[in-house]
């Protein structure tokens, strides 16, 4: 039996769908059978970060609304023979799709794949309530800015109050030199507030852009800071300890030295 | 009070009932009641019966349950309030925080919140209201009596909704969005503000809500 995982925020742009095609492409690479739902119908994204637009032919709406089956709207991934999208319909909105039919696509997915990520659209409305209709478990993304962290701890009370519970945290795009120079919200002040497992950090990373235009998830490179971090999340999923990446950037022969010599935390 | 009030919540219909009244009498008003409301309960809800701070006798829920199986009606269980109240734990925190106010151990009967609150989320209740969590920025606690937040108070708090100004806010860390008594509404300053290392009680003295620190050296 497949784990159903829906991946939510509240707010929008704080990197949903990077995490979720990244994640499931980690997920994929250890060899795991993964299939991604862009739940985010009218709005969709995932096909094109993960660069399987030209090959939709059907969607999600086509599949629950019976114009065809399930394993025709399955579009395989053209890296790994184990990943495969389910796309959002672009020309339908939020409520062609409903909190029920969503349950019965994903049992029927769970029979055949490891994990299901659920790509959940911003905001609390019908498409929140249809991503996470389905999922037995739930990660939260979030950015250091107030703004993020008030609407992920909205989003963990409304999870909650839907039997979602113990949901876990992926703080995305953080930026250490300016935690270090207390410009931006530390990762003790959000899981003070959230009070949450942490799942992973993900540093702010320009590679991403890049990666996200080109349709090639991060995680597969491996040069990547925050492709990394997605392969450790990755990895904490399947159960595994990894412990989280020293986010302090490449600091000369010196300060590796003192820490060598255990000067320097 | 009303000898019964409906009021929904997530759980369902809730029927309030004032059970000082003869227990009788009490019936006559339900089926009173119950005629009044016929379209708003429809047929075939579960409601919950809440019977105040009296506990209803088996005979007393029998006679209940016919009466609105009568009329269509199903109960879902029936509360009292006394279960929320935590055998005078509540009364004896109000006694501590305010020894020479006794005035103030008659708030009404207390909620006791077992969670965090979070965004979004808000309790309103009449009277005391304790919660064992915290209280996160854009939640809010509103409550006709005191309010005690055995954690941080992040986000608003009402105390004394209904006008009492001798009600009070007592937080570990009190550090809120905005805090209210009565109808006296304070927030934080604009400037950056120290997180409060204690606890600490905010009251109304000479008209200004004012904090005080709640372990007095």
């Amino acid at each position: 039996m497949g784990e159903v995982i829906v991946i939510t925020s509240g707010k929008g742009g704080v990197g949903k769908t990077t995490t979720t095609a990244n994640i499931g492409t980690g997920l994929a690479a250890l060899g795991y059978k993964v299939v991604l739902i862009d739940t985010d119908i009218g709005l969709r994204n995932l096909d094109v970060v993960m660069g399987l637009e030209n090959r939709i032919v059907y969607d999600l709406v086509d599949v629950t609304q019976g114009h065809c089956r399930l394993k025709q709207a399955l579009i395989k991934d053209k890296r790994f023979d184990g990943l495969f999208l389910l796309p959002a319909a672009q020309t339908k909105d939020k409520t062609a799709v409903n909190a029920e039919d969503m349950k019965k696509l994903c049992s029927e997915l769970e029979k055949e794949f490891d994990y299901i990520l659920i790509d959940c659209p911003a905001g609390i409305e019908q498409g929140f309530k249809n991503a996470i209709a389905g999922a037995q478990k739930a990660i939260i993304v979030t950015t250091p800015e107030v703004s993020a962290v008030r609407d992920a701890d909205r989003i963990i009370g409304l999870l909650e109050a839907n039997n979602l519970k113990s949901p876990r945290l992926i703080i995305n795009r953080i930026r250490p030199d300016m935690v270090k120079r207390g410009d931006m919200m530390n990762i003790d002040d959000m899981l003070d507030i959230l009070a949450i497992d942490l799942m992973g950090v993900v540093p702010d990373d320009e590679y991403i852009v890049v990666s996200t235009n080109k349709g090639e998830p991060a995680v597969l490179d491996m040069n990547s800071r925050a492709g990394q971090a997605y392969r450790n999340i990755a990895r904490r999923i399947t159960g595994e300890e990894v412990p989280l990446i020293n986010l302090e950037y490449e600091d000369g022969l010196l300060n590796k030295l003192k820490r060598l010599l255990g000067l320097k935390g | 009070m009303e000898p019964v009030t409906l009021k929904g919540n997530r759980e369902g219909v809730v029927v309030q009932l004032n059970c000082n009244l003869e227990f009788e009498e009490l019936c006559k008003k339900i089926e009173a009641k119950l005629t009044e409301a016929n379209s708003f309960l429809g047929n075939k809800t579960e409601v919950i019966i809440n019977s105040g701070l009296v506990e209803l006798d088996a005979g007393q829920a029998q006679r209940l349950k016919e009466l609105f199986t009568s009329r269509g009606l199903g109960i879902k269980k029936i509360v009292s309030q006394l279960e929320k109240q935590d055998n005078g734990l509540a009364e004896k925190i109000i006694s501590k925080a305010a020894e020479d106010e006794t005035q103030l151990l008659s708030q009404g009967p207390t909620l006791i919140v077992r969670k965090s609150l979070r965004s979004g989320q808000r309790i309103f209740h009449e009277g005391t209201v304790i919660v064992l969590g915290d209280v996160n920025p854009g939640a809010e606690v509103i409550a006709s009596g005191h309010i005690f937040v055995i954690g941080n108070l992040r986000g608003i708090a009402h105390a004394g909704a209904q006008g009492d100004t001798n009600a009070i806010v007592f937080a570990s860390r009190l550090q809120p969005t905005q805090l209210r008594i009565a109808n006296f509404i304070t927030r934080a300053p604009d400037e950056e503000v120290l997180v409060p290392s204690e606890p600490e009680i905010a009251r109304i003295k000479n008209n200004m809500v004012v904090i005080e620190k709640y372990l007095q050296k």
